[in-house]
Parts: C-alpha cells; structure tokens; sequence
C-alpha cells in the first residue's frame, strides 16, 4: 500500500543538529521505516541567514524533489508577504501548498481573501490548521483556542468562497467529533488526520461521515510520531481500499494539478 | 496461577496487519515490501499491559465489545493482555465492575485477558475491594485511576492503598491519563495525573511493583529520573510520540522498564506497534519491552516462576 504523509515539520529541535537538507534526508530514512515514500512538509521561509534560510531551504527542495513536498507557511496578518511569498515559492519555485497553521489568522475573515486567491490561481494546496480546544470557565468547545487560531467552522466560511477548490481541515479539528460533523456538508473540504492523539473510531467516523474519498493520512511529526499517526489507518475498521485512499489516492489526486503544471513526478 | 498462558507464535508482531498491512521502505528509496518479508523478523508474543473493558462513557469504540477485543488482540500476536475497565474509572459500585471484569476475562480469550480490577481509595470500605481482587479473582495486579477519583498522589490514603497491594504482591497500575484535555466533554474536564508526590510515597516501598501506564508523552519528562530510582517502577508506551520517540525514550529509560502498553481499545493498537518499528527497536531491547519484562514482573508479584 502506498503511503504519502501530508503533514510534516522541519526543521526540528527534535532532530539531530544538521542543515535542513540533513534532517529532511533523516526524516525521508525513518518514514521508510514505516513505509511511507514522500512528505509533504512545512516550512518557514524569510530567513536570510542561519543554517535553514531561504537558501538552504531551496538545496533541501532540490535535493529532495520528488520525494519532499513543500508548503510554504504563511501569516494571513500579513495579505501582501503572504501573497509574495506564494508567487515565489509555489508560483516561481518548487514548494506545492499554502500552510496556515494556528497562529496564522482567523481565516475566516474576509481581508485575507486575497491569500486565498492567490493560492487558487497557482494550484496551490491549501492546509489549514484547525482546533476546537475546550476551554474558558467554565469550559467550551473553542474556549482554549488561541487567539490566532482557526476552527473547522471559519474554514467552512473560506471553502464556501470557492466551492470548487479543495481544502484541508487539518487535525480534523482536533475536537474531531465536533470537527468532522462541522464540515460534513461542506463537500470541497477533505481533513487531515495528522496530530491529536491515535484515538480508535476516528477514521472510522471520517469515513461514515464525509466518505473516505475526504479523509487525508498526515502524521505532524515531529511532534508526533509516524507511528501513532500511521495506527490510526491502519487499525480503522474500513476496508483495504478506503485505507488506501486515505494513505495515497486522495492526497494524490489533489496534489495531480500542481504537480502536472511544475512537471514534477505525479507518484 | 490465575493466569494460563498460551502461544500464539504465529500472530508476530511484523505479521500482523497493523506493520504487514503497510510498506517498508528502505533507507532512501521507497520499495514496497512483500508480506514474506514482514514476517520474517518478527520478534515473537506480545504481553499488552494496557487494555480496557466495557464502556467509555463518552463514544462506543470499535472493539469494545470483549469478543471483538480479543480477536484484535490475538490478530496482532497478543497473548496475554493486562485488563482494566472502564467501569472501574466511572462507577461507584467498584465491586461490581471489578465481579464482571472478573467475568469476562474468564469468558472471553480462553486465558489472553488478565483481569486487573479497579480500587478506589477514597470509596467506603475499599479495603475489601482490594481483599477480593487478591483473593477472590486471583488478579496478579489493580489499577487506580486518581484523577478520575478525585484524589492526589500525595493523599494519604493513596499511601495506604499502595502498602496493602505490596503486602499482597500485586501489581499496581496507576493511570496518569486517560483523554487529551483539550477535547473532553465540557461537563467533564480531567486534568492529568500530577505525578510530582509519587517517589516520595514510594520512599518505604521498595518491593512495590507499579507500574504507570500513559504517564510518558514525551521522553524528557521531569518525572522520570526521580521515578527511575525507584526499583520497580515501569512505564508503557501507548501514549510516547515525537518522532522516533521510543528510540529517544530508550536514551533515558531502560528497555528493562519500559513495558509494551496499547490502550486498546481507547488508541488504535498498531499505533503502539509501529513505534519499535520507527525507532528501528529490534532483539533483545524489543523482545523486554513486548513481553519478557511483563512476564518478570508478573511472575515476580506472585513469588512464582512465569512459563515459558
């Protein structure tokens, strides 16, 4: 069954010390353990100096191509970087996605359109980072968010902008029986299984709700292990063909368009 | 013995679906491996210290109905796995929970379940929980839940509890956690277990065999030197991540205490599984940590010698 892994960090402090082009290198070796054959992974970009600036992060990709895909992360406070930082690394260079993780922005709101545009126009894949944390006194679902940070429901808002383009509701919402029902109706949205603890029913809710076609493997290592992450596919009572779609199909089909238009290896 | 042990060579780890069902790929190139090449480096039975019967209150699991359980278990190379309930953490009536925890380890896997019944210190008349656990249902060991039963480690009840349960031989296994925080039902929230008093409440009981179960997310925890100096005090793995985790782990605890622990069916078993394969654990290390430590320490509980 073939494996790719949507959702990865580097560089990392968990790691051993080396450029970025080495940990990537080490990182690929310990997913082959487990079976998985490319990566998609976050980074940070903008540095001009350091063991992980622009420069090196260009080697890593170059090195890698084919085997790594790189989102470039970007902060939805700010629209015009953002929108550079797309046409350079996904318009003009070899990263494959937009990152919005959860001190990125409400997405919700409607002045950071102009990112989302932009990442529909260059084929982008658009990863947004979602949580529903309880919290608050007494406590509520979304009361423990951070500031910044999106839930399943403002991403439904931004897929509802563009209903023909495919988004990721990453870690399903984390709260993911609250998250899968928030974008259950919201049809060009698929999540992201990546991160949260290897809670069994979760894919198998995923997969009763929003169809297997919808459901994406990632692991957010380093955080997280390949292992607990790769559990939660392989251990969900659905059958052979659901789990490789989650694994590869779906992740590959979105991937198809930009992969095709930078003539990179479609896997 | 209460418990028969049994072989079942033929479900190895690597064989199992969870790894078999996969790729491996080698270093630098991805290449799928054939099931041929999965089960030959198998690294033999699994003793699973961490599973849970009955109900969570809060979803229906898949697998936790105690016949569905044992066959994921057995299909995986599960030869004995260590049984609470999730009654033990919500009832009042432990004594219930714990007859039909009893129950159904008899019922059910033909001798794989080890039923380890729930005491809750801060019940009336826990005392005689513990006596029937020992006595009645010959259970190597217990479980204690103390941040769903309102106490702190510090408690001197706690205290107590553990002296009685060494006095006996039993095992202890003491949950740290159960649900991540930031999901649980808000009429409900659990904090996890704080575990700072605990090698302090050990101090007078070195022959106390505790073991705690997801108590290790990350292997820097400033909980597990002063723990490790403790003799006899052992961790499972269910609840480790970060990449390469348990290669990390094992850089800061022993293979010798570290115990192969599933929360099943809580977490999905292959996401324990998977860990040695990840970090690259292999022999010896693999072989401790999957069932020969388990075995050890049960054996040692009881002052009896484990089959073979």
């Amino acid at each position: 069954m073939r494996i790719w892994d949507l959702h990865c960090h580097l560089p990392s402090k968990h790691m051993p010390d080396g450029t970025l082009t080495e940990q990537m290198g080490l990182m690929l070796e310990i997913a082959g353990r487990v079976g998985i054959e490319r990566i998609g992974v976050f980074l940070r970009t903008g540095r001009t100096e350091g063991p992980n600036d622009d420069v090196e992060i260009l080697r890593a990709l170059t090195r890698y191509r084919g085997r790594v895909f790189g989102f470039v992360w970007c902060d939805l406070d700010e629209v015009r970087q953002s929108i550079d930082k797309l046409q350079r690394w996904v318009g003009d260079g070899p990263m494959v996605g937009l990152k919005l993780g959860g001190y990125s922005g409400i997405c919700s709101k409607p002045e950071y359109d102009p990112v989302f545009e932009k990442a529909v126009d260059l084929k982008a894949i658009v990863f947004q980072h979602t949580w529903i944390k309880l919290g608050g006194d007494p406590p509520y679902p979304g009361g423990g968010n951070l500031p910044k940070e999106s839930t399943p429901q403002d991403l439904v808002e931004v897929a509802a902008r563009y209903p023909d383009y495919p988004m990721i509701c990453g870690h399903t919402g984390g709260n993911w029986e609250r998250g899968i029902r928030a974008v259950r109706a919201s049809k060009n949205i698929s999540v992201g299984v990546a991160g949260g603890y290897p809670t069994r029913g979760m894919v198998e809710m995923a997969v009763r709700e929003l169809g297997a076609d919808r459901v994406i493997y990632g692991s957010d290592v380093t955080g997280r292990s390949f292992a607990s992450q790769l559990g939660k596919v392989h251990g969900a009572a659905i059958s052979e063909d659901e789990k490789a779609r989650i694994f590869y199909d779906n992740l590959n089909r979105m991937m198809g368009p930009i992969l095709r238009a930078k003539g990179m290896d479609a896997g | 013995m209460y418990v028969r042990r049994r072989d079942f060579l033929q479900g190895s780890l690597l064989s199992a679906a969870a790894i078999g069902a996969g790729t491996a790929c080698r270093a630098g190139a991805a290449e799928e491996a054939t099931s041929d090449e999965a089960r030959s480096d198998g690294p033999g039975p699994i003793v699973d210290a961490h599973v849970n019967l009955s109900r969570w209150p809060f979803r229906r699991i898949p697998g936790d109905e105690p016949a569905e359980l044992v066959d994921l278990l057995r299909a995986q190379g599960v030869v004995e796995a260590w049984a609470g309930s999730f009654d033990g953490v919500f009832h009042k009536d432990v004594g219930g929970a714990n007859a039909r925890l009893a129950d159904q380890c008899r019922t059910y896997g033909d001798g794989l379940l080890v039923p380890f019944g729930t005491v809750n210190p801060k019940m009336p008349d826990w005392e005689e929980d513990l006596r029937r656990c020992d006595e009645e249902y010959a259970m190597p060991g217990i479980r204690l839940h103390p941040n769903y039963h309102g106490y702190t480690l510090d408690d001197p009840a706690l205290a107590r509890l553990l002296r009685l349960a060494a006095e006996r031989g039993m095992i202890v296994e003491l949950v740290a956690w159960m649900e991540d925080v930031r999901h649980q039902n808000p009429l409900m929230p659990v904090p996890e277990v704080d575990l700072a008093p605990l090698p302090a409440v050990l101090g007078d009981l070195p022959e106390l065999a505790l073991v705690l179960l997801n108590a290790v997310h990350v292997p820097w925890s400033r909980h597990l030197p002063p723990l490790l100096k403790r003799p006899k005090v052992f961790f499972d793995l269910a609840r480790l991540e970060l990449i390469e985790g348990l290669a990390k782990l094992l850089k800061r605890v022993p293979a010798d205490r570290l115990l192969f622990g599933s929360f099943s069916p809580m977490f999905y078993f292959e996401s324990t599984l998977l860990k040695l394969r990840e970090s690259a654990i292999d022999g010896a290390d693999a072989r401790k940590m999957l069932a020969e430590n388990a075995r050890g320490l049960l054996a040692a509980s009881r002052g009896k010698e484990a089959k073979p």
